[in-house]
């Protein structure tokens, strides 16, 4: 719980900093309080909070996380960006991330349904930010949504409440019908917030309204800690249920993202698809394990410098791809490719390993069909990334300098070598 | 650490050391640090020759890595000319060299997997960056048939995995597969270095991706990229699915040879030297294939010496082709002006010398590799061997009909001049002096094959 308070704090102090010449103060303090909080997370523990728990793999997903969190501190508060990022932004950023906190701890479905709010109230605040009526549209569209899932959530509760009697996580699995329509319900609002098919119609939409900065956030942490909670929440389902679900849902998944990605020129809305494609390797690995943390390192990490990029680039040139940026800025080109190739699965980066392992847990249990299909949707995958590294390497037709902050530029590098390092690893 | 690590680990340093050095000194600075694999390579092959196999490492690997740096010496010097943005160019010249090494030294799958994936972004990185004016479909081609082929693969190395738990060749070779797995797998694989090779029906993308990149790409892309399909095929037969390979031999024979007749009927029709020497790559090349699937004591051996000889040619004929193009502009067959050899002889003997190499002329490199070729594919019926000699004939026929037309008749404007630099005698020489060498003495390399 230690972390987690820790990194409240933070925001408090960085929302109390509002004022225009506090920016880059608020920003480093986000960054140390979040360095903090991440060698805080070890002594994390249950004495004053008994509805969390504490357990090696919740202290994984936190790390991955706050990892996350710093990564994207460091990138996105870009003064020349089209929506420059205030403090006000960063706290309501941290705030979210609290939220994504608890839902790796969660054993309590209170605790639950606070993470989830906690998340995404401030998202919903953040996808408005642009202040064009497209980003309204995003916001108002997500908050319905989102609103509407959380009922359901807390309707699938109270009905699984009235069936077990229980509110702890993992409870009991039921076998009367009361209880099961309340799993469903659970499982439904849970699967919307990973933004899988049948419940993915806000991704695109709301990606493509949000400022881009925000984009990334909403791309990486919201959606690691939705994996966490619903994996957990999976738990409530006998186990060949849960198998048959997460490999049918996430075969469609991979398709139908693959499908919408693959004519897609705009950047934004091409990441919004691939990433309900990534979403169904990601649910085809079942479990709370290393494996899916790995997963969702390797997926956010690439998405946060993609986006990255793509606020510099939009900020310079208002294009919405990345055509000639590699004669434009060098570095920026060159982290675009891995993390386009890292997306694809392609070694020695991280995307690799994660998707191999993906594909190795669902072969191992023996559905090969899933496993052909997640391949179909590989390669569509690579066409449709790949189709972008040629995008990055033609000569555009105005020669035109971008300039990126060094500190990004450096994190960003980082973060490039974290990705080979780590992709490598594994396979040793 | 031994001398494999060395090859595999070494690249990727080249390949920062050539950008840092930047276009001022990216020449000096990649052709130097290429002496040092060249040594390393050298030293590897001075190992075996004496006896002293590093542990992890059979010979097979080694003459494709002595391949690899072959090529890429070769790629490096050719590229000197004519090539913008040259240390950009060389160190993903490097990158793909990493791949190739890791593919064919790490005695694993898996690794023969990353090692394949790894050498393709870079290769597409050349083809985007340097190729002709339809580089970006021609690259987006190449990587599509590349990637969803080698999908394929991967998908045989999950399954693999799963049922045996490991994935390194030696392993999987004491490990008996039941005949079903085996086929399962082996069927995955064969579409990825099928892709690679490529073999009959997966051929689409060859032609126009070697027409549309710059000729060093194209050199690297035929003479060792092809290669990795070689590589990855004789590892299938003799480890993974040995029992597999004799149920699906005729089928993939026929297919094979029927690939190697249809390609060099092709080679024949076309009006673009590029086209032609990419064509005939594939017609050879096919015919190795079939060699993997023969039979063990002659086909075997045969194909790994094609795979290296042919891997000599398409270094020889991509350098004369570069000459072309750098003194006429294109590579159009009927636009070349002809009559090169009352101008400079000496050119067109070495590309003579390469033709007939080209065309499997006895004491030419051609020629052993494709006579095991031709005598094993007998054993499965004299009709279908009769078929696997028509490729030789025909090979023949569109080779000199090219030669004849660039090289030789009288020049179409009165007076053409080709002027050679130093660098260009150098290669020619080199070229010429291998295909004799192979041609002549091609215990050199079996005696590697039969060494494990």
């Amino acid at each position: 719980m230690i972390s987690i308070t820790l990194l409240s704090i933070v925001g408090i102090i960085i929302m109390l900093l509002h004022s225009p010449q506090w920016t880059r103060t608020g920003r480093w303090v986000g960054v140390l309080g979040t360095i903090a909080a991440l060698f805080l997370i070890r002594f994390d523990n249950t004495i004053l909070v008994p509805t969390i728990e504490v357990t090696r793999l919740g202290n994984l997903w936190a790390g991955l996380i706050l990892g996350l969190l710093l990564l994207i501190l460091l990138l996105i508060p870009n003064r020349n960006a089209l929506h420059p990022v205030k403090n006000d932004h960063l706290a309501l950023l941290i705030f979210a991330t609290v939220g994504a906190l608890i839902l790796t701890r969660f054993d309590h479905i209170v605790t639950l349904i606070l993470g989830l709010e906690i998340l995404s109230i401030p998202l919903y605040v953040l996808a408005a930010q642009s202040h064009t009526s497209r980003s309204y549209e995003a916001s108002l569209k997500y908050f319905i949504l989102g609103a509407f899932s959380s009922a359901v959530l807390i309707f699938g509760f109270a009905l699984w409440y009235r069936s077990t009697g229980m509110l702890m996580i993992p409870g009991p699995i039921v076998t009367d019908m009361v209880g099961q329509c309340g799993i469903v319900l659970i499982l439904g609002a849970m699967l919307f917030k990973v933004g899988l098919v049948p419940f993915h119609y806000w991704v695109p939409d709301v990606y493509e309204g949000t400022p881009t900065g925000f984009t990334a956030y909403m791309a990486s942490i919201p959606k690691v800690a939705a994996f966490a909670a619903l994996f957990r929440v999976a738990q409530l389902l006998p186990s060949d249920t849960w198998i048959s679900i997460a490999t049918i849902l996430g075969s469609i998944s991979i398709i139908w993202g693959s499908l919408g990605a693959f004519r897609q020129s705009k950047l934004k809305r091409l990441l919004a698809y691939s990433s309900i494609a990534q979403a169904g390797f990601w649910i085809l690995m079942l479990n709370s394990n290393q494996f899916s943390v790995y997963f969702g390192f390797a997926y956010a990490t690439a998405s946060i410098l993609l986006l990255w990029i793509l606020d510099i680039v939009e900020a310079n040139t208002r294009s919405h791809s990345f055509t000639g940026l590699i004669h434009q800025n060098r570095i920026l080109g060159a982290i675009a490719i891995v993390a386009l190739v890292s997306l694809t699965g392609i070694p020695p980066f991280a995307g690799f390993y994660a998707k191999y392992s993906s594909l190795y847990a669902t072969m191992d249990r023996g559905s090969s069909i899933a496993v052909g299909i997640a391949l179909i949707g590989s390669a569509m995958g690579a066409y449709y990334y790949l189709r972008h590294i040629a995008q990055i390497i033609t000569h555009p037709e105005t020669p035109y300098r971008i300039e990126a902050p060094i500190v990004g530029i450096l994190s960003a590098s980082v973060a490039v070598g974290v990705l080979v390092i780590f992709g490598l690893a594994p396979l040793f | 650490m031994d001398i494999t690590h060395g090859l595999v680990g070494a690249p990727i340093i080249f390949a920062l050391a050539t950008i840092w050095a930047g276009s001022r000194w990216g020449t000096i600075v990649a052709n130097t640090l290429n002496l040092i694999t060249i040594a390393m390579t050298g030293i590897a092959f001075f190992l075996i020759y004496r006896g002293i196999l590093p542990a992890s490492v059979d010979a097979v690997s080694l003459v494709f890595v002595g391949l690899t740096t072959m090529t890429v010496t070769a790629v490096l010097a050719v590229a000197t000319q004519n090539t913008p943005n040259y240390s950009r160019f060389a160190a993903l010249v490097f990158l793909t060299q990493l791949g190739l090494n890791l593919a064919f030294l790490q005695n694993s799958a898996l690794w023969f997997y990353i090692g394949w994936e790894i050498a393709l972004i870079p290769s597409l990185l050349l083809i985007f960056g340097w190729g002709g004016l339809g580089r970006k479909a021609a690259g987006i081609k190449f990587l599509i048939y590349t990637v969803a082929g080698s999908l394929g693969m991967l998908a045989s190395i999950l399954y693999l995995y799963s049922h045996t738990g490991t994935t390194d060749w030696a392993l999987l070779s004491i490990t008996l597969l039941p005949s079903s797995v085996q086929l399962i797998a082996f069927l995955g694989f064969f579409v990825a270095f099928a892709v690679k090779i490529p073999v009959f029906p997966f051929h689409n993308w060859q032609a126009d991706t070697y027409s549309e990149s710059n000729l060093p790409t194209a050199m690297l892309l035929s003479a060792v990229f092809s290669k990795l399909g070689l590589y990855g095929l004789y590892r299938l037969v003799t480890s993974i699915a040995p029992d597999a390979t004799t149920t699906v031999a005729p089928f993939i024979i026929t297919l094979c040879v029927i690939g190697s007749i249809y390609a060099a009927i092709l080679a024949f029709s076309q009006s673009n030297l590029k086209r032609v020497v990419a064509f005939s790559s594939m017609s050879h090349l096919n015919l190795a294939a079939a060699g993997f699937f023969a039979d063990r004591l002659l086909g075997l051996p045969g194909a790994l010496l094609q795979s290296i000889a042919h891997g000599g040619v398409a270094i020889g004929l991509w350098w004369g082709i570069g000459i072309l193009k750098n003194r006429f502009g294109h590579t159009r067959l009927h636009e070349l002006p002809g009559g090169i050899t009352s101008e400079n002889r000496w050119f067109t003997i070495a590309f003579f010398m390469i033709t007939l190499a080209a065309m499997g002329v006895p004491l030419t490199s051609g020629f052993p590799g494709e006579l095991l070729l031709i005598q094993s594919i007998t054993h499965h019926g004299i009709g279908i061997g009769i078929l696997a000699a028509v490729p030789m004939i025909l090979g023949a026929v569109y080779m000199l009909r090219a030669y004849q037309s660039v090289m030789l008749g009288d020049p179409k404007p009165s007076k053409v001049t080709i002027q050679l630099n130093r660098l260009d005698y150098v290669m020619g020489t080199a070229i010429v002096s291998f295909i004799l060498l192979i041609g002549i003495y091609p215990q050199l390399i079996f005696r590697l094959f039969t060494l494990r």
